[in-house]
């Protein structure tokens, strides 16, 4: 199995500094709307 | 103050730290990480997590593993997504979730490339043992500050699991502080 077999242990830079920057965003939007996005899944599931 | 922590969880604590600092030598060594390293901690965290509850976390590191070796390569992560997908839907808890999503975003940045195997199977034996996704952002941002730092140094690669020994240890730390 390829996965399980493979024993790079490496990760580019920029990928790293993406991710967190993505985590970051990511977790900040749900700060910032979390609360509005519960409201509108609610309000959708509502409708169906 | 470090409180509800039983000599059995500190002791368990201290074994993972143990692994990852081995895993740790290994990658600063020769950036590869031995396969017996990383499948047998895999095995048990995957025992571990059926024991406990939570088989579909299982059945998706599974699924995802055999979706690897799928022949036509540009349909790996599309099924693995669906996959995914799939998981997430049939499970109740935000916890299983957001375990879901880190399993498969491991699994999904080695398949293009972007993450060494090693680092993706300690990532999802840890998510495996804990159940809970949000271990991956300590993980993440200390990620981030070395990628930013080898960026700085002009160097193309960093050994990724120094970012996971130390996220791991501070999301123990604010697991046990909380």
């Amino acid at each position: 199995m390829r996965f399980l077999k493979d024993q790079q242990a490496i990760e580019t830079a920029e990928v790293a500094v993406i991710m967190a920057v993505v985590v970051l965003v990511a977790y900040g939007a749900y700060q910032l709307l979390g609360a509005r996005i519960a409201e509108v899944v609610r309000d959708i599931a509502g409708r169906l | 103050m470090v409180h509800s922590m039983l000599p059995t969880q500190v002791i368990l604590g201290i074994l993972l730290l143990g692994w990852l600092g081995f895993c740790v030598i290994f990658d600063l060594r020769s950036r590869q990480v031995p396969t017996l390293l990383t499948i047998i901690p895999l095995v048990l965290a995957a025992a571990w997590r059926l024991f406990q509850g939570g088989w579909q976390l299982v059945l998706l590191t599974v699924v995802l593993t055999l979706l690897s070796d799928l022949p036509q390569a540009k349909w790996r992560i599309p099924f693995g997504c669906s996959v995914a997908i799939i998981g997430i839907s049939i499970t109740g808890s935000p916890d299983m979730v957001y375990a879901m999503l880190v399993i498969f975003a491991a699994w999904a940045l080695w398949e293009i490339g972007a993450t060494g195997g090693a680092d993706a199977k300690i990532i999802i034996a840890l998510v495996l043992l804990f159940a809970n996704g949000l271990l991956f952002i300590p993980i993440v941002l200390v990620g981030g500050v070395l990628g930013l730092a080898a960026l700085i140094a002009r160097r193309k690669t960093i050994p990724y699991t120094v970012a996971i020994t130390l996220g791991t240890a501070a999301w123990l730390w604010i697991v046990a502080v909380r």
